[in-house]
């Protein structure tokens, strides 16, 4: 069984930790801030006491200089829920050995999943192509990291992407706002995929995209004569490479700017991940720079 | 069009081998399965019709590469620059039509679906484009497709046509002839003849022509060198005719024609037609490659001397006679200083000069020199003018008949039987007086010998011996109270004019009735110069009066009449009644005769001697056969007088002087005639009927013959030893030596054993008393043979006269050791050639055969190598410059497009 816990990317992503940016709602006090206002460390606010309110929370140093019961608020810190939206359709499978897409984003999942867990929080898993093929509820105790490598494992693309209505259908599904991580080459329709981000942003959610390329997509390399067959669509284009470069990065440069700018303008997080690039790196990068906006 | 290497053309097939290639590669592809789909469909959808055009432009040039490689490669021939034009576009448009016909099969980035249906018009329209294009190629330059290519180092089959017509004897600068120019420059084109070249040599000049050949180019040379000048007319189309003859009997393929001539417009005129439909024959059966080569381009001054006639009364031996030489500047400019003479029997102690000073352009004049005839006999008039640029029409030739007596039979048809010598009645009566106008004593020697015989007794027989004859108011048919001649004497007179070439004057009356003389003299034997239509009377006091002017346009003898004070009495002369001739129809009995009388250039017009005041003939002449016949339109005699009036019925001329000079000069010029028959013209076919020496063998000489002659000159002017030594071979070879005229010499060449005595003759006996620098020529000999009976006649085998000169007909008996002078027979040169030496231009020489010729220059430095150029008409450098220009776009697009293949 092939170990999806790569060690360097584990040791490096563990050191800098996933903190949840914004405000996740979890079901235990954690190192998240919650929505909900508690009775925690930090302060928050002032209200007027209602009759109902436990009186263990009244401030009475302030009863002592105004007479007046008031109530104390804390920000309350909770755990948060993570939902890994793996894309296993075929075009995943591109690339060889360490490049192969499906394999990066594979490797991705299990860090960001170990990684979720070490820090309390529960993680989700939700394997799709045109549909959802697996999904593995929210859990934190560290069996279940082993459950979703087990997943990872077993996953056999068979499908194509169809990611913008299984975006809509988890944006309705999942009401507790979490942290979404789409593991995708995002081979769909823009709109649709923006629109399912949207969904989820609405939600509350906060979502990271990991946008998974391989650098053959990237840089097109390719020269002489060459038959490409389509992974996804029973499609064959016999052609010069070297001939549709131009042509072919615009077209990808294109599509890679509405996506980010889309992936801005509705607040969530974009990561090019080029499989070309080691992983640990890529992902230390994003993690430090998460970070970084974090501590402002 | 053609290519030199057809063969080569298999190399079209190379066109397939980009397409191939490009098979090959597209076999020989790496599959990838790819994910990115989408952005590879994006742009190859909007990349696909820029690289399909791309590609498609890539390909065409490749093939286009390859096709005008393999054409280069094939050496195409004979393409103008329109021609290339046209050819080089009708293959693009086919190269495209092709690849875009079979573009499906080979289009790389196939995609997107083709539209069949638009594509298949396309197909057909590129098609359709492509066959437009073939078509207009081949309509566009048809000659340069039927045209047989030749390559730069191919043997050449030449013909060089010599136009040695006389023209081509005018010093055009530099004291060279215009043929010498012409032989210099067919030597200077044999230099740029390719190895293993065949030469043929044509000269032609009038009807006569000469073919020498096939030589190599060094024995071409010596043909060249040899060709001779010629004293006759230009027709080019019996040389060309020739030609065309050598060219289609040569082997090689490229075949070329040089035509040397100074293009005299004559040249062309003479038979256009047939010369039109040799040069097209040659050019498009023949396929040879027609240059005509101008010799001498600039302006000639000429003068040529057209004629000398004896002026006045009949000469006799020991007369001086006075010459009228007419002279005529063919040139358009005036000529000045010119020096004319005369000289008889080439004898320069009787060479006599007089200066000319001016003579304007296009004009003609007459000058009156003298010369003194000393015996009876035939003598050679020779007139020269001097000096200009063509020296061959500065001599004139003629041989003048001097007798004793000329014996003239009067046949009278109203005599007085009783006392024919009687004025009451006889026609002949002034006639005779006028014929000898001496006393008694001295009309037994004086030139005129008449005869008179009634018209009842005239017989053949007594015709024998005379010279002219003359009929006077003679009823040709039965007439009340008048007898007729004879048949059989009008018979014989058609025999005594027509094969003796004697004269016959018809003198009017009251017995000449027109209807009979035309059925009689005129159709049944044609003796009349022109058909006779009414007797016209004239007016009551308005007699018709001679009008001397007409005399202007009368033959030379007669010229002096027209304005000489001693002549004037003609004025005088009145005529009451006169046969009035028909003038404007020709009469059938001359139609006939006139094709049998081709060669003789005055038997086609009748010469009117003189007219009356109001225009209508009197008297007119025509030659008949070898002689000539004069009709005069009015009586003699007074035949009569008016008794109211006491006018004559027919005329007073009886009375006046000039009964005597018009007969007189009637019988000069018809004795001139009789003359005439030792005249002829350069060219023209002699069939001669000798009366004398009828067993004889007889050969004509002519004296003259180029190189020998200034040898024998200089050995005879320098002393009698070096004649023996020098001069063997050269009397050997010719056989005849002439001193001036005068043969004094004459050996065959199978005589050559007797050469010794001949030369001691030569030495010892003549030379050393002649003059130094006395023109001694020698001759060339055309062995006649011995006559052959025709009838009751003997003729000579026909000869044909080429030079111009004197001519000699000699009879055997005349051999080794007796110094004869022989028959003398004067030839002149053409008068038609030197008539008008206009030269046609180029593009009137295109039009006027109706073909594009190659015109070159002799003597201009650069013909021969723009020959040699034109000769290698194989296209070099545009096909390769093309296949080099299609290499560099096909590099440039390879690059633009990105792509090897």
């Amino acid at each position: 069984m092939p170990t999806y816990l790569n060690p360097e990317v584990i040791a490096k992503a563990q050191a800098l930790g996933m903190k949840a940016r914004s405000v996740v709602e979890g079901l235990r006090v954690g190192d998240h801030k919650s929505p909900y206002r508690g009775f925690s460390v930090e302060f928050v606010q002032h209200r007027e006491y209602v009759p109902g309110d436990d009186i263990r929370h009244i401030d009475w140093k302030g009863y002592g200089r105004s007479e007046r019961y008031t109530i104390k608020q804390y920000e309350q810190e909770t755990n948060f829920t993570a939902h890994l939206m793996l894309d296993a359709s075929k075009s995943m499978l591109y690339g060889a050995g360490d490049t192969n897409k499906l394999e990066y984003a594979k490797t991705l999942t299990a860090a960001l999943a170990f990684l979720i867990v070490h820090q309390r929080d529960s993680v989700a898993l939700d394997i799709f192509d045109s549909q959802w093929r697996d999904r593995l509820p929210a859990s934190g105790q560290m069996g279940h990291v082993q459950t979703i490598l087990n997943t990872l494992v077993s996953v056999q693309p068979n499908e194509k992407n169809t990611m913008g209505p299984l975006l809509h259908d988890i944006a309705t599904q999942v009401r507790r706002r979490g942290l979404f991580f789409l593991i995708s080459d995002c081979f769909d329709d823009v709109e649709s995929i923006l629109g399912g981000l949207q969904h989820l942003r609405f939600g509350g959610h906060e979502v990271v995209v990991f946008h998974i390329l391989h650098p053959d997509e990237i840089d097109f390399p390719f020269n002489g004569m060459v038959k490409f067959d389509g992974m996804e669509e029973k499609l064959h284009v016999l052609t010069r490479p070297q001939l549709v470069r131009p042509t072919y990065l615009q077209a990808l440069e294109k599509y890679l700017k509405e996506l980010q700018e889309g992936c801005e303008r509705n607040r969530c997080d974009y990561v090019l991940m080029n499989t070309g690039k080691p992983l640990a790196e890529t992902l230390t990068a994003y993690l430090a720079k998460r970070l970084k906006t974090r501590i402002k | 069009m053609g290519f030199l290497l057809p063969y080569m053309l298999f190399g079209l097939l190379g066109a397939a081998i980009p397409v191939l290639l490009h098979f090959f590669f597209r076999t020989r592809y790496e599959t990838v399965p790819w994910a990115a789909m989408k952005f590879l469909l994006t742009s190859v959808e909007q990349t696909s019709r820029r690289l399909k055009f791309q590609e498609y432009l890539l390909m065409i040039t490749r093939i286009a590469v390859l096709v005008f490689l393999a054409i280069a490669l094939s050496r195409p021939a004979n393409l103008t620059v329109l021609g290339s034009f046209w050819f080089v576009g009708a293959v693009v448009i086919s190269i495209i039509a092709a690849s875009w016909v079979l573009s499906p099969l080979w289009q790389v980035s196939e995609s997107s679906n083709v539209n069949l249906g638009v594509y298949g018009v396309s197909q057909f329209v590129w098609l359709g484009v492509c066959a437009a294009a073939w078509l207009l190629f081949i309509y566009a330059i048809p000659s340069s497709i039927s045209e047989r290519p030749r390559g730069a180092g191919d043997a050449v089959d030449a013909t060089f046509v010599f136009d040695t017509s006389m023209s081509m004897g005018a010093r055009d600068g530099d004291k060279k002839t215009r043929l010498d120019r012409a032989k210099e420059q067919a030597l200077a084109l044999i230099d740029k003849l390719p190895a293993h070249s065949t030469v043929h040599v044509v000269t032609c000049a009038g009807k006569s022509k000469t073919l020498v050949g096939p030589h190599s180019p060094e024995d071409a040379r010596k043909s060249i060198a040899a060709v001779e000048q010629t004293q006759l007319g230009t027709d080019l189309s019996v040389g060309v005719a020739e030609a065309k003859l050598a060219l289609a009997r040569g082997r090689s393929p490229s075949k070329e024609l040089y035509v040397f001539s100074d293009m005299q417009k004559i040249g062309f005129e003479q038979r256009t037609g047939e010369l039109k439909k040799l040069v097209k024959d040659i050019k498009e059966n023949d396929k040879a490659t027609i240059h005509f080569v101008r010799c001498g381009n600039r302006a000639i001054r000429n003068v040529a001397i057209v004629g000398v006639e004896p002026i006045g009364g009949t000469p006799r031996p020991g007369d001086r006679v006075n010459f009228s030489v007419r002279i005529y500047n063919s040139g358009a400019d005036p000529v000045d200083k010119l020096e004319v003479s005369l000289m008889i029997d080439g004898n320069e102690r009787t060479l006599e000069k007089q200066p000319l000073s001016k003579l304007d352009g296009k004009k003609t004049t007459s000058v009156t020199l003298t010369g003194k005839l000393d015996k009876a006999g035939l003598h050679v008039v020779t007139a020269r003018v001097g000096h200009d640029d063509l020296d061959e029409d500065n001599r004139f030739d003629k041989v003048v008949l001097v007798r004793d007596q000329i014996n003239i039979l009067v046949v009278d048809g109203n005599p007085h039987e009783r006392e024919p010598n009687a004025a009451v009645r006889a026609s002949s009566y002034y006639l005779m007086h006028a014929l000898q106008p001496v006393r008694d004593d001295d009309r037994a020697t004086y030139k005129f010998n008449p005869r008179i015989v009634p018209a009842r007794l005239a017989a053949p027989a007594m015709l024998n011996n005379q010279q002219v004859c003359i009929l006077v108011n003679c009823a040709v048919q039965p007439k009340q109270g008048v007898t007729p001649l004879h048949a059989d004497f009008v018979k014989a007179l058609g025999s005594f004019v027509r094969n003796d070439g004697h004269g016959l004057m018809v003198i009017s009356g009251d017995n000449v009735v027109p209807e009979a003389y035309n059925a009689v003299l005129g159709t049944a034997h044609g003796l009349l110069p022109l058909a006779l239509k009414s007797i016209v009377k004239a007016k009551k006091d308005e007699p018709f009066l001679i009008s001397r002017k007409s005399f202007g346009n009368a033959p030379p003898a007669y010229a002096n009449f027209k304005d000489d004070l001693l002549y004037k009495s003609f004025d005088l002369v009145e005529v009451w009644q006169h046969v009035e001739v028909d003038e404007k129809t020709t009469p059938a009995w001359l139609l006939a005769k006139k094709k049998e009388d081709t060669t003789d250039p005055a038997a086609a017009f009748t010469n009117v001697i003189v007219r009356l005041d109001q225009g209508k003939a009197l008297a007119a002449s025509r030659k008949i056969g070898k002689g000539e016949v004069i009709f005069f339109g009015t009586a003699a005699h007074d035949e009569g007088f008016d008794p109211k009036t006491l006018d004559p019925n027919w005329t007073n001329i009886n009375q006046l002087p000039p009964l005597f000079f018009f007969v007189d000069t009637s019988i000069n010029h018809l004795i001139d005639a009789h003359a005439e028959t030792h005249k002829f013209t350069a060219g023209q076919n002699v069939r001669w009927q000798p009366t004398k020496n009828v067993d004889s063998n007889h050969d004509l000489v002519h004296p003259s013959k180029g190189k020998s002659q200034t040898k024998l000159r200089e050995a005879l002017t320098a002393s009698a030893a070096e004649i023996v030594v020098e001069n063997a071979d050269a009397v050997a070879n010719e056989g005849i030596i002439y001193v001036g005229t005068e043969l004094v010499h004459y050996a065959r060449k199978s005589d050559a054993g007797k050469l010794t005595s001949l030369t001691r003759a030569l030495a010892g006996t003549r030379a050393m008393d002649w003059p130094k620098g006395t023109a001694i020529e020698t001759a060339e000999v055309v062995r006649l043979g011995r006559p052959e009976r025709s009838g009751n006649r003997f003729a000579l085998p026909s000869t044909e006269l080429r030079r111009a000169g004197v001519y000699r007909l000699l009879a055997s008996s005349n051999l080794i050791g007796k110094n004869t002078v022989g028959e003398p027979i004067a030839v002149t040169p053409d008068p038609t050639e030197s008539e008008d030496l206009t030269p046609l231009t180029d593009p009137e020489i295109d039009r006027a055969l109706g073909v594009q010729l190659i015109h070159l220059q002799a003597g201009a430095p650069q013909t021969a190598a723009h020959a040699a150029e034109l000769r290698e008409d194989e296209a070099k450098i545009w096909p390769l410059f093309l296949v080099m220009v299609l290499i560099v776009m096909e590099v440039a697009l390879a690059w633009w497009c990105g792509r090897s293949w």
